[in-house]
């Protein structure tokens, strides 16, 4: 890390960068009529979330914390990927597709 | 009442003796009638119609050896002063110091009662298996019989009031059933409530008796409410003329003589007998240092009055009353010719073995309590004299055959009841053991001739027991003839058959009875009478049936005897009223050595105690022999008369065409048993169904109308609560439900299933909390 004159990365560009990634997940999940992409999105924002935690380990010093915990919310995105993707299969049996507005049968 | 420092001794205690076995004698008859009452359908499909009856008569058959069984093994090797054995079964109830169990007795009186039961009770099965082959219900009779027995047995089996009520009523209960089987015929029907409603006069009259005596044990009438003593046990000496202290040291040694007695409120025969027969003891004194002499608790009871009168007289007439209904005596006599509507066998046992004998067996059994009043024994020896009269004069006239042996049965009973009333016990209770031998012959016999009229008749309509129709069948029916025969001898009292014996003694007792002179001459030469009477109407039957007119000229076999197995029953019935007699009822007069006849030794011991309080004195040989001459010219006077006036159908029409009308008006009310009848009519039934008609009147007139208007009054008060209801009830529910569905609707379109706008509102929130938390924390 020399020192150069053009702009330093600091903390600021990593919330950015989250805030984005977070935001494009919400989009996506909100908008999305795929299931499978409304997951996408969720794991956007999950990834955004652990961002936030590597960017705060990393330029508060002394700790590693923020980087355990980003480990444990990689794991624990995998782990609900599994549970989820398995309720998708099995909607996908159930109506023949994996469509979120033709899952109304608890509505009505 | 207490007795401070008394000393009590007592010859005529109760023999002690137990027994584990008794409980098989009732059980038995009650398995049969178990077996056939509720496995009676499945019996018939498994094994055939016939099967109830089987299962019946082999439990008899049963019944009688286990009591053939148990007194000779059990009774019999005891010397006679101590035949008795007990059992107590359970507990049945202990309440103001009187303890009730459930126990059974078996004394000489009551092994008399059960060998007449069950023997005769057997060949009657026997004989029913036969006589009933056709009915439809058989295994419903053979229940009712089997029940019948089973009563019979615990009434005389009983060892005190309250299991002899069982047994009383029982046997109540079955002869309504048997004498209503046939309940489509509404001449069953209203015969057996005929039957249970006299019955229950009877049965009235013995549980109030039963009532007085408690309370006139255990204390006195004051004049405001009754008080009752608890019962409390004494120690008596049983040596004649001995006597021990009464507070004797706890834990010394005590003889063998001595006894524990309870006095006061019981209600077993055996305390009772014996709290009555307790003596003062010949040592001790009364505290006051007198010598007292004489039975304590038997002084104490015959000085209460209820009343006005004697309290012992007036239990005894209410324990003869209860006697009365089930023994058909007068006053309540009227139910026995009636019940002839039920099936011959059923009229053979209840005339001969159970139900009528059981009136007979009470008096028996409380003759210790019947000597205390020498009055009630004279209303009995009148009342039983009469219903001998009526019931021999009434027997006269009548045409129906069964009905004739009806009231020669009331009459015979009367018989029964004098010899009672005389004191002398054990004549009254050898008079039920002949009787039930030839009248039980008498009526199996009647059975067959029916049977065999029925044959005849059949597809006409007469009446196959009226005897009119009858006559001629000598050689038809020879063996039953021959049965008829001997059965009538037997009971017309002809030497050398078993009636003769009995009625003698009867007789003999009454002429030398404890009765003041007037009503004790005219009540025997009433008796006397009535044996003429009893000989010409069983001869008068014998020879409108048998003879009469020519022999009938049927195809060979359309009148024959019944089966071969019912003709053998009805032999051996004729053989037992011969043969009883003679060997039970040896006159003194007649034996070399002047003995007592076999069964007054017998039951010696039970009416021990009765001895010398109501007979004068042991008859001399004299009076014997000219009573037993008496009895014979009697006897052949009766049987001439029946001879010369029935002997010839033709004969009879003509004396009896020529009778004057006033005669014959007389004869109707003799046949109609004396009035009795058309009097109840008068006093009872037509009061009775007026009073049914009032309160019908009252029911339709007054409490119809009332409870049509409470009805009506009911209807408008819920008119008005289903208005209520529809108002306010059903609004106010309405009116929330209502509220909830309209706030509802809007809300839940929110819920629109799209994940997406989900996640959008979720975001949206989120977003909104932090802009606040921005805010606010700044």
């Amino acid at each position: 890390m020399t020192s150069s004159t053009a702009t330093q990365i600091g903390l600021g560009h990593f919330l950015v960068l989250s805030a984005l990634l977070f935001t494009l997940g919400l989009i996506t999940a909100s908008t999305r009529r795929s299931a499978i992409a409304i997951l996408m999105g969720i794991e956007l924002m999950l990834n955004a979330g652990a961002i936030n935690f590597v960017a705060f380990s990393h330029f508060s010093r002394g700790s590693i914390d923020g980087q355990v915990f980003a480990v444990f919310v990689v794991v624990l995105a995998a782990a609900e990927a599994v549970v989820a993707l398995a309720i998708v299969l099995a909607v996908f049996r159930g109506f023949g597709s994996v469509d979120s507005d033709a899952m109304t049968t608890l509505k009505e | 009442m207490t007795f401070p420092q008394t000393i009590y001794g007592g010859a005529y205690l109760t023999p002690e003796g137990d027994s584990a076995w008794l409980w098989v004698l009732p059980a038995l008859p009650l398995l049969g009638a178990l077996v056939c009452g509720w496995g009676g359908g499945r019996l018939a499909r498994r094994w055939g119609r016939g099967s109830a009856a089987v299962v019946a008569v082999g439990i008899m058959a049963a019944t009688t050896t286990a009591a053939l069984v148990l007194i000779a093994r059990d009774l019999l090797p005891l010397p006679f002063a101590d035949r008795c054995l007990h059992q107590t079964l359970w507990p049945l109830f202990s309440v103001a110091g009187v303890d009730v169990t459930f126990g059974l007795t078996l004394d000489s009186l009551s092994a008399v009662m059960v060998l007449i039961v069950t023997v005769v009770g057997t060949l009657i099965h026997l004989y029913a298996a036969g006589y009933m082959k056709h009915e439809p219900s058989l295994a419903r009779f053979f229940a009712y019989l089997n029940l019948f027995v089973f009563a019979m047995l615990l009434l005389v089996l009983a060892d005190g009031f309250v299991p002899l009520l069982f047994g009383w009523e029982g046997v109540g209960v079955c002869s309504y059933l048997l004498i209503g089987f046939w309940f489509r015929r509404p001449a069953a029907t209203s015969a057996a409530t005929k039957a249970f409603v006299v019955n229950r006069v009877g049965d009235w009259a013995f549980v109030t008796g039963i009532c007085l005596l408690l309370w006139g044990l255990g204390g006195a009438f004051p004049a405001r409410g009754v008080r009752l003593e608890p019962a409390r046990t004494i120690v008596v000496d049983a040596r004649a003329g001995a006597g021990i202290e009464l507070d004797s040291p706890v834990g010394h040694s005590r003889e063998a003589t001595v006894r524990d007695v309870r006095v006061g409120p019981t209600l077993g025969f055996r305390a009772l007998a014996d709290q009555i027969n307790v003596e003062y003891g010949a040592r001790g004194d009364n505290g006051r240092g007198a010598h007292p002499h004489g039975r304590p608790f038997a002084d104490a009871l015959s000085r209460k009055t209820v009343a006005g009168m004697p309290l012992a007289f007036v239990v005894c007439v209410l324990f003869f009353l209860g006697a009365a209904g089930k023994s058909a005596q007068v006053p309540l006599f009227a139910w026995l010719p009636d019940a002839m509507a039920g099936p011959t066998p059923v009229s053979a046992l209840i005339h001969a073995a159970t139900m009528v004998t059981a009136g007979v067996y009470l008096m028996a059994r409380l003759g210790f309590l019947l000597a205390l009043s020498p009055g009630a024994l004279t209303l009995i020896a009148v009342a039983g004299t009469a219903t001998a009269l009526i019931g021999a004069t009434a027997g006269c006239l009548q045409w129906d055959l069964k009905r004739v042996l009806a009231y020669s049965t009331v009459s015979q009973l009367g018989f029964m009841f004098a010899a009672i009333g005389a004191g002398a016990f054990q004549a009254g209770i050898f008079h039920v053991v002949t009787h039930a031998f030839f009248k039980a012959c008498l009526f199996l016999a009647a059975g067959s001739v029916i049977h065999a009229v029925n044959h005849i008749e059949s597809g006409e309509s007469s009446d196959p027991q009226d005897m009119r129709n009858m006559g001629g069948l000598a050689f038809a029916l020879p063996w039953s003839r021959r049965g008829y025969l001997v059965a009538c001898v037997a009971i017309a009292g002809f030497p050398v058959a078993s009636g003769f014996f009995s009625k003698d003694q009867i007789l003999t007792a009454m002429a030398t009875s404890r009765i003041p002179d007037v009503p004790r001459i005219t009540l025997f030469g009433v008796l006397a009478a009535t044996t003429a009477l009893t000989a010409l109407y069983m001869f008068r039957s014998y020879f409108l049936v048998f003879w009469a007119r020519p022999p009938r000229t049927e195809p060979a076999g359309a009148t024959h005897e019944p089966s071969r197995r019912m003709t053998a029953v009805v032999l051996t019935l004729a053989f037992g009223s011969i043969l009883v007699g003679p060997i039970l009822g040896w006159p003194r007069n007649w034996n070399p050595a002047h003995g007592a006849p076999l069964l007054e030794r017998m039951l010696a011991g039970v009416f021990s105690s009765t001895e010398g309080l109501v007979r004068s004195s042991r008859p001399s040989g004299g009076v014997e022999l000219s009573v037993q001459v008496m009895g014979l010219v009697l006897a052949t006077l009766g049987f001439v008369f029946a001879r010369k006036l029935y002997r010839d159908a033709a004969r009879t029409a003509r004396w009896r065409g020529g009778m004057s009308l006033r005669l014959a008006r007389l004869f109707a009310w003799i046949a109609g048993g004396w009035g009795f009848d058309s009097l109840y009519r008068e006093l009872v039934v037509l009061p009775g169904r007026d009073f049914a008609r009032a309160t019908i009147w009252l029911d339709r007139r007054v409490f119809d109308p009332a409870v049509n208007g409470v009805s009506r009054l009911g209807v408008r008060l819920a008119r008005i609560a289903r208005e209520v209801d529809r108002r306010v009830v059903d609004g106010a529910v309405d009116g929330i439900a209502n509220i909830v569905l309209a706030s509802g609707g809007p809300v839940s379109r929110l819920q629109s299933g799209r994940i997406g706008s989900y996640v959008l509102g979720i975001a949206a929130g989120i977003a909104v909390f932090a802009v606040l938390a921005y805010v606010l924390g700044s």
